[in-house]
This record gives structure tokens, sequence and C-alpha cells, in this order.
């Protein structure tokens, strides 16, 4: 049976898609110039996960497993397309600031790691889960990459001025590329270490059990 | 035997010869900084005090806070706190040194390992990210001999820098002589060529550095600009611009010579110094900005590894590959 | 025999398998544009009304129609999008409105001029400055630079976007200057050659009561006298309906 709280934290914590597996990096750093933007762009890749792993793994009998990897592509290929007519037409605000990197989402890695590795072998139901999940925790990642990038790179956090009351200078740089990776990459190691800290403690918590 | 220890390079020298490198380096350094006060007024040394007390401070308190040994003894953050304020002009608000030196000290300098274990140099990598950070004041030269208070943050008229001029194709309207001399606007220590080689023949002299990287930088440089001459000038006039302007000295003598982020071997030093004059020549001709010598000396910084690799002295008394016995 | 059978059995199986994969998610998508496909076309509709309405001081119902068949230079084809010639609700002739994507730095910088009945630009809005580094190319979007254009009969824009370049944002400001600039001349050779049209087929009075002002800028009209050979039908060919805007 299905564990949902173990999936929960796996998709949160120990298995996230950015900060623990670095899968998608290319929207994650592209995208997050603003906590609106990662926001946004984290909530249509939950929808996209969350349609792909159901359609994959209502399918998985029958896709072929010589070309499931194509099969997959067109799966997810269809259901992006279909979630961005939809934000063109009732969002289209997001649509003008996601611009591009919305048809990314068919080669964002996450999902076809999760179609491979989870939807292609297990029920529909953890399936969806996995998916909800998996999206939360790579929205969770880009609004705190993008909260972090827009505080110093433009004073404000979702627009609300924060920082330039106080007669701060924006630091251009953590708007351009250079500046997402360097942020990027404090980030991933301060989660990493915050891991390790929690692992280390279960197991003293562990052994003095013992 | 606690003391006997087994590292791979680069070898960490010992503090005291590290401090009495760094020493010697700053004392090569001052020169051009008694030139930036000359020019620029002294603001110039408050920008360079506070440069360096921040760096100092930045590598004290991350030694203590990830409880580490202290380095700061080794002077190496005085240094860079030096390198950052001579590579930034005299008008920046005196927040940005101590910003740039947060990021060399901590981002580029500790958090990859410390002294000896930096990829690039962290002096240089924080003025780049200085510049993309913050283009507008990083681009504001002024005239020398301008009044500049002391502490306070100023707006300024800003001028044209001759390595701007160059890059727009007009000859700079300082003489040569005034370029070598250093009376002209541009970043703190990099004005003044003559002071600046003076201050490498010390360095020279006391066998910190070695001739091959400024040799080979500069000549490299040189002989691109005479094939190249720009701005209508006559080739030899234009070598003598272009090796004057920016921070071509500077960055030959004191930046590239960095012993972390540069190759071992004479032979790699070489191709590294190489490497240094195309870069620099290529982005100051074609590229987009004017000034190509901290990104040039970045990118062979990170080729650095890979020079010493090709240019591995050869083993004595090692058997030879093939050998079948 | 029974190998090549189950082979092609098998190659079969897993070909129409792939095809209702296929025909499936497609009627998926399609499913999805048939009801999606009105709804963003509106969306553009009232973005490119909003737009032009705002230069021509918001007035509310401006309608608009595209003006075709317009030369335009060779080197500015890709520049140039539309060209709408913009009434009020009463059939007004208020004057034209060019929608523009000249390319900055690293990608299209997207912005409609407008313009009044006699040829003078009266607004310039950058809708989006896409890719452009902000704080340096996104400063064509501020108002210090696009009022720059503003004409008035004393006060028109010169021919050289030298002018207006934002120094350290050169790669961005020329180009944009530029396609402003071509604009106006576009303009105002259309206005030139409905001057000429005017006299030589009554009929466009009704439709365009405003053009029967004189031309005051004596340029225009040598330019028609040049222009004139090729270009005769230019303004009446005005295809596309106009919507109505509430």
């Amino acid at each position: 049976m299905i564990n949902i709280k173990k999936m929960f934290a796996n998709g949160i914590i120990n298995e996230n898609p950015t900060f623990v597996q670095l899968l998608g990096m290319c929207p994650t750093l592209a995208v997050t110039t603003s906590a609106l933007n990662g926001l946004g762009m984290g909530v249509t890749v939950i929808f996209v996960l969350t349609l792909s792993n159901f359609l994959i793994s209502l399918l998985r009998k029958f896709i072929p497993q010589q070309v499931r990897i194509a099969s997959y592509i067109v799966i997810i290929s269809g259901v992006v397309t279909a979630i961005q007519l939809l934000i063109k037409a009732y969002f289209p605000d997001l649509d003008k600031s996601l611009g591009l990197f919305i048809p990314l989402i068919v080669v964002n890695c996450i999902i076809l790691a999760r179609a491979e590795a989870f939807a292609s072998k297990n029920g529909i139901l953890p399936s969806i889960f996995d998916g909800l999940f998996m999206g939360l925790g790579f929205t969770i990642a880009l609004t705190i990459l993008g909260i972090v990038r827009e505080l110093l790179g433009a004073g404000t956090i979702f627009g609300f001025d924060i920082l330039l009351r106080f007669g701060y200078t924006p630091i251009l740089f953590f708007i351009l590329p250079a500046g997402a990776f360097i942020t990027l990459g404090v980030l991933i190691a301060a989660v990493n270490s915050i891991r390790q800290k929690a692992a280390e403690c279960k197991r003293k918590k562990e052994a003095e059990k013992s | 035997m606690d003391f006997l220890k087994v590292t791979s390079s680069p070898h960490m020298r010992h503090e005291d010869s590290t401090r009495i490198i760094m020493i010697d380096v700053i004392i090569a350094l001052c020169p051009a900084l008694i030139w930036a006060i000359y020019i620029f007024g002294v603001r110039a040394l408050t920008i360079t005090l506070v440069s360096v007390l921040s760096a100092v401070l930045f590598e004290f308190l991350y030694r203590l806070i990830m409880k580490k040994s202290q380095s700061i003894g080794d002077f190496s953050a005085a240094v860079t706190g030096m390198l950052l304020a001579f590579s930034l002009p005299v008008s920046v608000p005196l927040w940005m040194p101590v910003v740039g030196s947060f990021f060399a000290i901590v981002i580029v300098k500790q958090l990859y390992g410390g002294i000896g274990k930096n990829v690039v140099n962290p002096a240089l990598a924080a003025r780049v990210f200085l510049f993309l950070a913050f283009p507008s004041e990083m681009a504001a030269f002024t005239k020398p001999f301008e009044k500049l208070p002391i502490f306070a943050n100023t707006d300024i008229i800003a001028t044209a820098t001759p390595l701007a001029s160059l890059k727009e194709g007009t000859a700079p309207s300082q003489r040569t002589f005034d370029l070598f001399l250093g009376n002209n606007p541009g970043c703190i220590g990099e004005v003044s060529v003559l002071l600046l080689a003076a201050g490498a023949l010390y360095l020279l002299a006391r066998k910190i550095i070695t001739w091959h990287i400024p040799v080979a930088y500069i000549a490299t440089a040189a002989v691109i600009s005479y094939i190249f001459p720009g701005s209508g000038m006559d080739a030899v006039q234009y070598v003598i611009c272009e090796l004057c302007t920016g921070g071509l000295i500077l960055g030959a003598f004191f930046m590239a010579t960095d012993y972390t982020t540069s190759p071992v071997s004479a032979k790699g030093r070489i191709i590294y110094g190489i490497g240094c004059g195309l870069i620099t020549m290529f982005i100051r001709i074609c590229g987009g900005y004017p000034e190509g010598v901290s990104f040039a000396i970045l990118v062979m910084n990170c080729l650095a590894w890979y020079i010493d690799k090709f240019t591995k002295p050869r083993v004595f008394g090692g058997a030879k590959k093939n050998e079948k016995k | 025999m029974k190998k090549n059978n189950s082979s092609v059995v098998y190659i079969l199986n897993i070909a129409i398998r792939l095809v209702v994969i296929c025909a499936v998610i497609a009627l998926l998508v399609a499913t999805v544009n048939y009801y999606t496909a009105p709804v963003i076309e509106e969306n553009n509709r009232i973005a490119t009304a909003n737009a032009i309405s705002a230069l021509f001081g918001n007035k509310e119902n401006i309608s608009y129609e595209e003006i075709k068949d317009v030369s335009i230079p060779e080197d500015q084809i890709n520049t140039v999008d539309t060209i709408y010639s913009v009434k009020d609700y009463d059939g007004v002739f208020l004057g034209y409105s060019v929608k523009l994507s000249p390319t900055g730095f690293k990608g299209d910088v997207d912005l409609i001029t407008a313009f009044d009945t006699d040829g003078f630009i009266i607004g310039v809005e950058i809708t989006s400055t896409n890719d452009e580094t902000s704080g340096i190319g996104t400063k064509v979007a501020s108002k210090d630079f696009t009022n720059q254009f503003i004409e008035t009969a004393d006060n028109q824009i010169s021919d050289s976007p030298e002018e207006y370049i934002i120094s350290g944002a050169t790669k961005t400001s020329k180009p944009v200057s530029q396609s402003i600039i071509t604009a106006k001349s576009i303009i105002s050779k259309l206005i030139s050659n409905a001057d000429n049209n005017v006299e030589l087929t009554p009929n466009n009075k009704v439709e365009n009561p405003q053009l029967n002002v004189p031309e005051t800028n004596v340029n225009n009209n040598a330019e028609a006298d040049i222009d004139n050979t090729g270009t005769l039908d230019e303004n009446s060919s005005e295809n596309t309906d106009g919507e109505v805007i509430n």
C-alpha cells in the first residue's frame, strides 16, 4: 500500500527534484528572476506532472516497452500543449512572463524521470500523488530561489517593496544568469547540509535508543 | 608522527612564509597606491582601507562561524582586499568594496576550501561580480585631480577612460607619456604603469613571481595590437596605448601570477600567459566590453589545471609506460 | 515462416498502439484548442485595442482597421508589424497607429506608435521589452525615452537614430529609435499619397474628411511628386474589418 506521508516527505525534502535530484535545472535557473515567475512555473509543472503521471499510469499496460520513451514524450507534449493553450487563454500575463519556458516543460527532466521511474510501474492513485508531491517540491524550490533572487536583485518580493525603502541599491547580478547559478549552488549546499545534520541527529537518537 | 602530512598540490606553505610573500606583494603595490592618492585624492586610500579591512573581517568571521582555524594571519585576505580596491573606480560608494570583499572572500575563496583551493582569482571574480551587479557605478570614472569627498557618496560627471576611447575608435586625449605615468582616468590601482612596473620589478627581484606569465601575457597583447592597430594611430603608438591603458599591467603582474590559479611549470605558465593575452585582446577588439583583462584571466584560471595536466614535468627514474618485461 | 509472421504481427502491434496513443492525445489537444482559440484571439484583440486607445488619449470605443499594401523599406520589413488607421466611435478619423517589433540586444522589443491626422507622433508605448537586460535595455520603456518622440508642428523628430541613443544601451535604443523614425516616414508617405488621392478620386472625401486640410509640411508634397507614380491606390485598400471596442 502506498505511504502518502513518505511520498510527501520524499517529494518535498528527501528527493526534492531541484535540490537533491538536480533535475530540470534549465527552467529553474532561467525562470526564477522573480518570485512570481518561479511560483507560476512551479504551479504549471504541478498540473503537467500530475496529469502526465495519471495518463502514463493509466496507459502503462498499453504502452509498448520498446517505444515507451517516445510514447511518454507524445503524452507529455500533448499535456503541455493543452495546458499552454489554457494559460494563453485565461492567464495571459503568466504566459507573457514565462514565455518560451512553458513549451520547454516538455523536455523538463523531472516529468520524464517520474514517468519512467514511477508512473510506468505503479498504480493510478500513487502516480497522481507522486506527481503532485514532486511538483510541490519543485514549486517550493523554485519559489524560494525566486524570492532570494528577486530580493537581492530588485529589492522586492512578489513585487512588494521590501528593501528599497531602506535605500537599498539592487544588485543586478542576481537577476542575471550568473547570479542564478551562484544562488542555486548556495541553496543546494544549505539544503544538503540541513539534511546531513538531520540524518546525523536521527542516527544519534537511534544509537541512544539501542 | 603528527607533523608528517601527505597532501596533494598546490602545497600549502606554512603561515609564516605565506605571510612574507603577501607582505612583499603589499609593498610592491604601495607605489601605485601612493600615486592613486596623489591623483584621485584621499578617497583612494579610504576605499583601499575599507576593502582590506572588510576582507580580513569576513575571513575572520567565516572561519570563526564554521569552526575552522584562523587564517587571517597569512595576510592573503589583505592582499585580496587591496587588489579588489585597485580594480574599482575611485567614485564608488564605500559599501561597494565591502560587498565585493564578501563575494571574494566568502564565496570565491572560503566556500571552495580556503587559500590554495580556490579555482579563480578572488579579487578578479569579485571585480567582475561588481561590474555585473552595479554596471553604472562601476563605469563612472573621474578626471584626475578632481576633489572627491573622503567618505560620502557623490554624484560625479563621468569621463571616458582612454580604454573606452580606444574601443570607440578614437585616439585617447592623453599623451602617451601621460598614459605611462598614470595621469589619466581609470581604476584606482591601474593607471600608473610606471609605478606598477616598479612594484613588479621588486617582486621579480624577490623571486615572488617569475617572468614567464607577465612577459608571455604582455608580449602576446603587444603582438596582436601591432598586427591590428585601431583608432587611426600608427602601429607602435597603438601598441603602447593598448598596453598602458586598462588593467593590463596590473593584471599581468599581480593577478595572473597568483599561485593557486596559475600553472606550475614554466612551459605551462607561458601557455597560460599567451592565452590571457589572446583573450584580452580578442575581447578588447571584437567583444562588447572595452576591458577584457578580468574575463581573460578568469577564463585562463579555469583552464589552469588542464594546462598543468598537459605540461607535467618529466619524472626521472620512472619506468617507461609500454615496457614489457 | 512462423517467425516472420510473428515479427510482422509484433511490429504491427506496436505501431497500432502508438497510433492509438497519438490519436487520443491529438483528440485531447484539439478539444482544448477548440475551446481556447477564440478566447486567445479575443485577448490579443483587447490588448492591441487597449494599447492603441491609450495612445489616443484613452478615448473609448475606438475602432481601427489594418492598412495593407503599404510600401515598407526593404531592411525594415521585419520591424514593421501592422499599420492601422484609427477612427473614434463616430467614424471621425483620428490618425494612424503602427505596431513595430525591432530587434534589440537579445530579442525583439514590441512597441506601438500613434500618429495624428497630420502625421505627427502623438505617442509611443513600449508594450514589451522581452529579453532586454533589465536596468539597461529596459530603459527604452521609460517615459523619459518615449516622450522624446512626441512631435508638435514646430518640434519634430530628427531622421537619425543616433540622437536618441541611450548611452550604455545602444544595442537596444538604436533599433527602437530607427523603427519609430521609419514608422514616421511610412505614415508621412501615406498621408501625402492620400492627399494626391483626394485630388484625383473625390470619393475618398467622404471617408477621410480630415485629409482635406492642406499639408503644412512642404517637404511631404515634394516627396509625393516623386512617389506618385507607383502608389496611387494605397489608401483605398482598407481591407480587414474593424472592431468596435467597448
